[in-house]
Formats: structure tokens, sequence, C-alpha cells
């Protein structure tokens, strides 16, 4: 299992390496003197050979893709924003903690109010209930999380001044963002754990238990839940990795200074190296929720877990059929 | 299926009510907001211009797409991050008396034909302690061409033979005398300051830049927010004259969520969208926290007859013939709805030189007899012309195409998307006629930039207006320096002569929509804020005390 | 007084558009320690009678229309599912068709045979565990894979697991639905020679449902023949093996191959079993039945003792005609 686990965090290397190269490239080819941007009036010719040696930017396309790799893992610098001249890495610190924290938090709020409600449709099936969540479920998903954000902020914001507008500076703020952030994610989870769990239920060991006489409680919690997760994980993994890297709809409407709007005022401004840096981050973090959901994915089933520890099964079974034999 | 018919029901009802209660309490808000206060014994809260609150407008909250930074561009024009609070400004024009002003220089005067003399105030200190020489506003003037601007172009000045007089004398030289050099809005730096960031420029010049002005940015967080707090003391003025204590800067990269905040009191200035506030002109503040006003852009939308591709137009009885054959004002409501603004000069009506001269009644009749006189029957003359299929021209030609129909001229548009449509245009002879808007220039060039594209061939082909007089006066305004009443004559002569010879027919003003809270500010004290919207113009607006008092 | 008794049972699926009867009016009797074979075609409603007994028929959108089940006296139907719950798996359980699905991927083998324990036999975890690894002894698989996970058996033993999570409790009634359908026939003789070892070792009535006469030959007392829903012939082993007179029976014991006499070729039954949805009035089997007559088709068929044990449902049968 370790050295499964080893194996795919060494995987990784290779994929942002190939993400490296491919931003770098990219901007490489683009148009601009990010050199003259940066040394505005102080513009003299001796400076901006300085500047331009102090950059790199003297070296060719592979001494300047070497360095830049080699800042980012040294020293975790990914450059400067053209249009800011701020650090990548000093936004960065700003601005992710404030993405992750509304993304966690929409992610638990979707796994605490998605899940149970999946499971109650499922279990009390073709109910008024069900029929009520789903319908909730549809129009939840249906409705973009922008549209719903703007109508929280009129009728909550505005209307009824309850809560602010935008900003996060008070605990109150936060309540519009994450639930605009919550609403179509618990639809989609609700309803996909729904469907997940009709099909465990269906399955025939839900009535193995059953004939065992287990209470319905326990066949759902230790026998169908579990079996449900499986596929739940995948998408909560993809879940956790996007709304992590900061949703540019939301943060955007609610004004808030996180990664979706850097990284959106970067695509409008063309700010190259915060494109690169924003991409990078993205790319990194799916990298590590794959690999997060991968490694759940062997603790909950021991069917995966079995593959990646496959030779020593197959020795063990040889010898246990041996023994059977005999 | 009947059951989830009834859930879908009851789900709807549901969906109404919430909406009926959030709107409903829309309409109570106000009402309840009426009760007097019963220990206030002045009608304070019916008066929304609020006299009695002496620490109302102290901070001036201002919402704004994209906060800017300061010192970042080649041109005065770049640099809208409240510059004119921060810096000292070399000349601008004073929006109450239309006189040139300068903040740094005492006198200015041309020596003789080449030499600019620019005498500047002994007494200025910039915001670090540094006392202003004229060393500092030579770099000022010499650091917009080593950021390669072409902005000084016009000014003809040699380099090389400017001269530093004395201390406080800066002496310009340039190639012929002109009017351009004692408009050019300059920010007065630091060298000393600008020499010492040396390559850091762009962290420092670019967020908390050292200027001589009244205020100071004490604390600016990209893409959010910037504050600019009054400074203890100000070489100048009196700080006591300045009310505004602190500016604070909100950036929103959404509209809507700034149009949000305003509603609902959190910003206390900023521009809105004129389709989705243009009612409350007509309807007033409707008892919410909030109002707006209606201002021209400085740009003007104008007819343009293609003279040099063209020559039926130097027949003024055709020219005439649409003057009167337009109704102006319908097509100007048509392209502009609710936000018309009619503009009764070539050049924007805030500017300093501006001179209303009249409009024509709308008269077809007339229309028809002028171009008969033309000697141009019903249906003899065609006109050809190429537009933006943006929505304002689609309403122009929808507009054009019916009073061409009324006089009887055949007309012939076409649309093409803005590309397209600005490479037709630049080919001569491509268009008798075309829709054009004058470039929104700074506050003290207007009238030379309102009709440069009028006066000045190249470009696109069809703006060329060729007449001797109408150049003759041109020529004045621009290279006229001895004699001040000579330019303002000409400038009142030109937008005359324009009129009544129907040289250019304006149609209507281009203009914006500024939001603000009547808590906190006046209409008056927002007319005073800002004189182009999209630069900041906080000076002017924080030390006209009367409008606060 | 019989171990099981049901009397008058009825089953019902019903969808949007249709209405299946599954089991009709059905009536049977398990005495204690005996085996009763319950022999038909798939669809026959052979599982929808086994489940209707643990009341684990999917609801909806099926139904129990009507009849009891009596077990040691005792409605199975009108019992609160507290007691119902406290029946299943430990006096009555159940072994199901398909080992490779019928236990739980992600839990360990061990504790899904101690659950049943636990839940029925109030004793602490080591107890359970201590137990359920001396039932898979008893099944045949080494206590140390107690901590292996289902996927890591073969099917036959697989098998040996469900049925040791279904004897954990020695229940009295053991249901076992066709057990060995999935297996290679050299395990299903292995699992039937335990199932028979155990059945004795714990002294437990079953209920062994299948559609191989074979495997009834080999481990019942009695045999009930079961056809669209309905019993058409019961009668002890002997009787029905030496004697059968219902045609389906009779056509059942045709389509088997068989060694010893010399038949040219198997006679397989003409023809498919009735729709469930839409039943033909009188006999169910008349569509397929070569000795059909109008009477058949026109009257429904008593189910009639035509000697002492021995019942059958053909008016032709109880006249001798066949």
């Amino acid at each position: 299992m370790l050295r499964y686990i080893l194996k795919r965090v060494l995987w990784v290397i290779p994929v942002m390496l190939g993400v490296v190269i491919i931003v770098f490239t990219i901007t490489y080819l683009t148009p601009g003197d990010p050199v003259m941007t940066i040394l505005g009036s102080g513009y003299t010719p001796e400076r901006y050979a300085a500047k331009a040696a102090e950059l790199g930017l003297d070296k060719g396309y592979f001494g300047q893709l070497v360095a830049y790799i080699w800042n980012i893992i040294t020293r975790l610098d990914f450059g400067k924003s053209y249009n800011s001249n701020i650090p990548i890495v000093q936004e960065f610190a700003a601005r992710y903690p404030i993405s992750v924290s509304i993304g966690l938090l929409s992610c638990m709020l979707i796994a605490i109010i998605g899940l149970p409600l999946g499971i109650l449709s499922a279990v009390k099936q073709y109910s008024v209930l069900d029929y009520s969540l789903t319908t909730l479920a549809l129009i939840f998903a249906a409705i973009p999380s922008f549209v719903l954000s703007i109508l929280g902020l009129v009728i909550f914001g505005v209307k009824l001044g309850w809560l602010p507008v935008s900003g996060l500076d008070s605990f109150k703020s936060w309540i519009l963002p994450v639930l605009a952030n919550t609403l179509p994610g618990v639809a989609g989870i609700m309803r996909m754990t729904r469907t997940t769990m009709l099909e465990v239920i269906r399955q025939d060991y839900i009535r193995t238990a059953r004939s065992k006489g287990l209470k319905e409680s326990v066949i759902l919690r230790k026998h169908a839940l579990k079996n449900c997760l499986i596929p739940l994980v995948t998408i909560f993994g993809g879940m956790i990795a996007h709304t992590t890297a900061g949703s540019i709809i939301v943060e955007n409407i609610f004004n808030i200074r996180g990664m979706g709007t850097y990284l959106y005022s970067a695509i409008l401004a063309r700010d190259y190296p915060v494109i690169n840096g924003c991409v990078l981050l993205i790319a990194f973090v799916v990298c590590v929720m794959n690999l997060l959901v991968d490694i759940t994915y062997a603790f909950i089933d021991p069917r995966i877990r079995s593959q990646y520890e496959k030779k020593r099964v197959t020795r063990k079974k040889i010898t246990t059929t041996k023994a059977e034999v005999a | 299926m009947k059951k989830f018919n009834k859930v879908l029901c009851i789900l709807l009802a549901l969906v109404t009510i919430i909406s009926l209660t959030a709107c409903s309490t829309k309409t109570t808000n106000p009402g309840t907001t009426n009760v007097p206060a019963p220990n206030t014994g002045t009608s304070s809260g019916d008066t929304p211009s609020g006299v009695a609150d002496p620490d109302r407008g102290k901070v001036i909250r201002i919402g704004v797409t994209d906060l800017g930074r300061f010192l970042a561009g080649i041109a005065p024009s770049e640099n809208q991050s409240a510059c004119d609070i921060v810096f000292d400004t070399s000349f601008k024009v004073n929006p109450t008396t239309k006189e040139i002003e300068s903040d740094y220089f005492k006198e200015w005067y041309w020596e003789d034909d080449n030499h600019f003399v620019c005498k500047m105030y002994d007494n200025i200190y910039f915001s670090n302690g540094d006392h202003a020489t004229a060393e500092d506003a030579l770099f000022s003037y010499y650091s917009h061409i080593e950021r390669g601007s072409n902005y000084l172009n016009e000014t003809f000045i040699d380099w090389d033979k400017t001269e530093i007089r004395d201390d406080y004398t800066l002496v310009f030289y340039c190639e012929k005398k002109n009017r351009a050099i004692s408009r050019m809005p300059i920010y007065l730096l630091d060298k000393k300051w600008a020499e010492s960031l040396a390559d850091g420029w762009a962290d420092q010049a670019w967020y908390y830049p050292v200027g001589s002005g009244p205020y100071e940015c004490v604390e600016y967080v990209y893409d959010d927010h910037m504050v600019l707090k009054l400074r203890d003391s100000y070489w100048k003025r009196d700080i006591s004259e300045y009310h505004v204590q602190e500016y604070q800067i909100k950036a929103y990269s959404d509209m809507s969520t700034m149009y949000m905040e305003l509603e609902s009191g959190n910003i206390d200035l900023c521009e809105v969208s004129s389709a989705d506030y243009s009612r409350f002109l007509k309807n007033g503040s409707e008892g919410k926290p909030f109002n707006v006003i209606l201002r021209s852009t400085g740009v003007v939308y104008y007819i343009n007859f293609a003279w040099l591709d063209n020559p039926i137009w130097k027949n003024e009885d055709l020219r005439m013939a649409l003057a009167y054959g337009i109704d102006f004002e319908s097509l100007g409501i048509l392209m502009k709805g609710d936000t018309y603004m009619p503009a009764n000069s070539i050049i924007p009506s805030d500017s300093p030189f501006y001179v209303d001269v009249g409009k024509r009644e709308y008269n077809p009749e007339l229309a028809r007899e002028y171009l008969a006189k033309a000697g141009y029957g019903p249906g003899q003359l065609t006109l050809k012309a190429t537009l933006m299929d943006t929505p304002i021209y689609k309403s122009f030609g929808q507009g054009i195409a019916y009073y061409f129909e009324e006089m009887g001229i055949n007309l012939d548009i076409q649309y093409a998307d803005v590309s397209a449509a600005i490479a037709n245009w630049v080919v001569p002879g491509n268009n008798d006629f075309g829709m054009m808007y004058s470039i929104s220039g700074s506050d003290t060039m207007s009238v030379l930039d309102s009709i440069q594209q009028a006066a000045q061939q190249g470009g696109v082909s069809w703006t060329y207006v060729d007449d001797d007089h109408f150049q003759e006066l041109y020529g004045v305004l621009k290279y006229q320096w001895e004699d001040d009443e000579a330019v303002k004559k000409a400038s009142t002569e030109i937008q005359q002569y324009t009129f009544d010879h129907a040289i250019i027919l304006p149609i209507c003003a281009s203009t914006t929509m500024i939001g603000y809270n009547t808590n906190v500010l006046t209409e008056e004290q927002v007319r005073g804020f800002l004189y182009n919207p999209t630069i900041y113009k906080l000076s002017h607006a924080s030390i006209t005390a009367e409008a606060w008092n | 007084m019989s171990l099981l008794e049901i009397k008058h049972l009825s089953v019902q699926f019903e969808t949007r558009d249709s209405v299946i009867k599954a089991v009709n009016d059905l009536d049977l009797t398990i005495e204690a320690g005996q085996t009763l074979g319950l022999v038909g075609e798939t669809g026959a409603g052979k599982t929808t009678t086994a489940l209707s007994i643990l009341r684990l028929i999917q609801e909806p959108p099926g139904r129990i229309k009507g009849g009891e089940i009596l077990f040691e006296g005792k409605d199975l139907l009108k019992v609160s599912n507290e007691e119902m719950r406290a029946i299943r798996g430990n006096e009555i359980s159940m072994i199901f068709q398909d080992p490779m699905t019928a236990l739980n991927p992600i839990i360990r083998v061990g504790e899904q045979i101690a659950e049943v324990i636990r839940l029925h036999e109030n004793c602490s975890k080591g107890e359970a565990m201590e137990k359920a690894l001396y039932m898979l002894e008893t099944v045949g698989i080494r206590p140390e894979r107690s901590m292996d996970y289902p996927h890591q058996f073969s099917g036959g033993m697989k098998q040996r697991v469900v049925i040791a999570i279904a004897l954990a409790c020695s229940p009295k009634l053991l249901i076992a639905d066709e057990p060995t359908t999935a297996l290679d026939v050299t395990i299903q003789a292995q699992v039937l020679e335990m199932m028979n070892k155990l059945k004795q070792q714990f002294n437990t009535a079953m209920l062994m449902i299948t559609h191989d006469l074979g495997i009834v030959a080999e481990t019942c007392d009695h045999v009930a023949i079961m056809y669209a829903g309905e019993l058409v012939e019961y009668g002890t082993i002997e009787r029905i093996f030496h004697n059968p007179r219902h045609p389906y029976t009779n056509g059942l014991f045709g389509a088997i191959p068989s060694l010893d006499k010399d038949v040219d070729r198997l006679r397989p039954i003409p023809g498919l079993m009735p729709d469930p949805a839409a039943l033909p009035k009188g006999c169910k089997f008349q569509e397929r039945c070569e000795y059909a007559c109008d009477k058949c088709r026109e009257n429904a068929q008593m189910f009639t003792e035509i000697e002492p044990g021995h019942f059958v449902r053909c008016e032709r049968a109880v006249r001798g005609e066949i």
C-alpha cells in the first residue's frame, strides 16, 4: 500500500512538469516586454539589461524554462504579475486561504446536507418527500450559481438588508457566497447519492443483511453507506479540487479577494505570469485531490486495495487453496 | 404522476410566497423610516441635503470597476487613480471659472517665440519632506518622454535646449509657439524619490507614490481597495479648507454587486449603468437612500459629411437640407433613450469653451426646398454609408433612414462589425457621410480635441472638413498665442460658424450616470466631484467648501 | 402442529400498467426437521414464496395480497416488524441463489458471520467472533481467513460463507434458494453434501428451492411442483418420482437426460410459461399440455388428493385419464 501511494505521489511530478512546460511555452510565445513594464519611468539601457538579467530573460527558451521551474521548486517563486508587479506567491498567500475556506466550507455543507437528503430520498423512494427533494434538487441544479447569487443578494442583501452585499468582513458575509457555492453542489450530490443509494439497496448483499434480521438503520449505516460512498468519493474529490481553486463567478459577484477574482482579472488583463501561476496551482490541487481520491478508494474498497497488493494476494491465495485441498 | 404535480404546485406556491414577502418588505421600508424621531426638534429627516451633521461626507466611499494604479501609464489620463489629489498638476481648468490654473507654477509666459517660462512656487514640499525645485518639474515632464509617451509631441519641446534658469524657474524651448504646452496636465514628481526607486518603480510608484498634493495613499490592496487620507499639512492651502478627510475607493469586479452596494448604502458614489437606472431620472429616488444624476462624458455624437470624398458637400444648400430635414432631438432619443442629452454645439457642454449656438427646428418642408435648391429632386440623390453593427449605430441608421425617406434621398446603408467598419472607413470614397463622436479629451484641450478629427487629415477618410474658414479658425485655436482673447473668440466663432453653415451636425451628447448616497452627498456635491467620470477629479470636490456647508 | 404452514398465500407485483400475479393461493407445509423441495421453472414464483416467508418482498411494487404464513402457529404476516426481525436469521434464515453478490464486498467475512450471531444471541463481540470462526470451520474454511474479504474467495467458498451465516444461529427453518445454481458441478456436490450434513447436525427443516430434480432426489423428503404461481403437484419424494401424475411433472422428468433409460432424445416441454400479468382462464398449463381438453380451458383446477399425501392440480389426472 505504501509503495502504491509513493508511486502515485511520484507520478504527480511528470504531470506537473508537463503542465509547467505547456504553460511556460505559451507565455514565452506571447508578445510583450515585461522588463519595460516593470521599469516604467526608470528606464535606461543599463537598467534594462540588469533587470533582464535579474529576471533571467536574457537566457534562451530552455534557460528560462529551467529557471522558471527552479524558482518555483526552490523558492516557490512564480514570478511577478505584469499588471501589479506584486509577487504572485504573495497574492496566493493572501487569496488562496480565502478560496480554500469558502471551498471547504461549501464542500462540508454539501456533504452534510446532500448525503443525508440523497439517502433519505432513496430510502423513501416514490414518497412525497422523495418527489419534493428530487424536484428541489432539479431546480437548484438547473439554476446557475450566479443567478442564485444575485437572487440572494437582491433579496437578503438589498431588500431585506439582513446580509452584507460584498466582502468577507463578518461572519454574516460568509453566508451568501458559501450558500451560492453550496446549493447547486448539494443538488448534484443529492441526486448522485440517491441514484447510487438506490442501486446499492437493490443489491443482493443488502437482502442478505435483511435476512439476517438487521435493523434498516444498521443496514443503511453499515452495509449500504460505505458501498454508496465509492462513486461519490470521485465526485467529491473533483468538487473539492475545483471549489477550493475559487469560484470565478461567485467570487466576482460577492467581490471576494480570492483565487477566482485573481484569475479572472488576470485573464482579462492578459497577465500571463498570474494565469500561469493559477493554472499551475489548480493543476497541482487537482493532482493532489486525484491522488487522495485514489487512496481513499483503496481504504474504502478492499477489492481495489487488493489490486495494489496483487502479488501478495495471489501468493496467499495459492497457499490457502492448497491447504484447503489438503 | 399526480402526486408529482401536486408537489410541483406546492413548490411553486412556496416560491411565489417567498418572493412576495421579499418584495413587500421593500414597500414597507420607506414607511418605517419616515416615522419622525421623537427627540429631534428640527425636521432633519425631511431635508435630504442635511445641514446639521458636520461629519456628513467626511469619509467618501467610492465604487469603481478598476482601481487603477498611480503613474503606471504613459499619458496622464491613464494615471487615473486619484492622481489629481495626490499630486499637484501643472495646468488644469477650474471647472467653475473655466480659467486655466496651475498648482505648482506661480506664473507662466512666452518670453519670445520659442521660450516658455514657468516659475514655480518656492515652498513646495512632497509628502516625504523633500523640497521641490525646477529640477523636479523638469523631471516630471521628461519622465513622460522616457516612458515612451508621445503625449507632449504637440508642444514641440526641444529637450536639449530646455533649461533650468534658477531653482524655481523652468524654461521650455519650443520649436514654435503653441497653446498645447500650457494645457498639458503634468503631475509634479520628486526626482530624488523616483531615482531612488530605480527598478523598484512599479512596487512603489504604482501604489504608494510620493506627491505634493493634499492627500496621500495610505493603504492599497491590489484589486480590492485603497484609502486616501488628507495629509497633516499641504504647502499650498490650509488643510481645514478640505472637508473630506478620507476617500475609500473600492474595486468591484462585478458591476451589479457595486450597484447593490450603492443601493444598500455601503458606498456613496459610483458610476451606474444607464440601462438599469435611467428610470430614476424620471421618477426620482422613490424614497430610496440613493439617487442618480446624468452627466455628459465629454463626447458628442455628430454627422460628418465626407467633404474630401464627395464634392457635393461643398454645396451649403444640401447641408442645410439635412440640417432641417433631421429631427435631432427625436434621433437622439432614439439613440440614447432616457439618457438623452441635447448637444447644441460640436464641443461638449462642460468644456470651458462651450457656446450654446442654439438649434434648428425640424422642418421637412424647408428641407425639401433646400434640396430642390441644391438641384436634387425627390429620389435623385443617393448617399451611402457603412455603419458599425453596434446598438447605437443601428438606432442611428434606423432613424436616419426615416428622415432620408421623408426628404426623398435614397439611402444605401451597410452594417459591419467594428473592425470591418473601421477598415471600410479608412478607405477614401467608401462613404458619403457617417456618424462619428468626438474624442474624449482632457479638460484643458476640449476645443482642439473635440474637433481634431474634423480638422486633421488622416485616419477615417470622411471626417475631415474641407472648408477653408473652418480650417483657418482651427489654426487660430492651435497656434495663436499672443492674444488669449483671440483664442476665445476663435473658439466661439468656430462653433457658431459650424452651426450656421451646417459644417458638422451634432446629434446629442454621450452621457453617463452617477449614483450617489443621498444621506452622504447632495446633488451639487456630486456634480462638483467629477469633471470627467473616467478620471476621478476629487480635488475640486473636496475643497468646494460652500457645497459642504 | 407443523413447523411452517402456508395457507392461501397470494403475492402480486403491481406496476403502473399491469398486475403480475406471482403467487396464487398457495398452500405448503413443512414439518420440523424435514426437507421440502420446491421445484419449478424460472418465474414460477418459487423465490417470491421464499421471500414472502421472510417478508422480504420489495414493497412496492410487491404486495402480499392475502393468506397466512404460520410459523410454529404464529402468522408471520401479522407480527410486528420487530418480531419479524427477531425471527429472520435466527429462526428462519435463507441462502441466496448467487453467492457472488450475496456477500457485502467491503466487510470482512468473519464480521459478516459474527454480525448475525451478535444480533440474535446476546453475546459479546469476542464470543460472537469465536462462534463465527467455529462456523467457518464447520463449513470447511480455515478460520484464519475470517479477516479476508469476499472477493478473495472462490464462488463455492463464498457459498459456504453464506451457509455459515444462515446456520450461525441454528435456525429451525432454512430456506435455500437454488443454493448451487451458480456453482460448478463438482463444487455443487460438495456444497450439497455439506448442507445435508449440517442440516442433520443442526436438526434444521429446509425449504429447498430448485429447478434441478436431481438435487431434490438427493436432499428432500417431500416435493412440491410449482407452475405459474400455483402448486401443481405435491407428495413424498417416492410418490412424485415413481408416480408423477401431473403432465407438467411428467414433462419435467422427460426433460432430464437419463443414462439408464434408452431414450432417443429429450422431450422438452413445448412453449413458454404464460405471462403472469395475463394468466389464462382454467388450467394454467393448458397451453403447453398435450392432454388439455375443453374442460381444462374452462374450469379452474382443484388441488386434489389422489392418494394419501399426494396432491395434483389436474382434472384429468384426478379422473385417472392420464
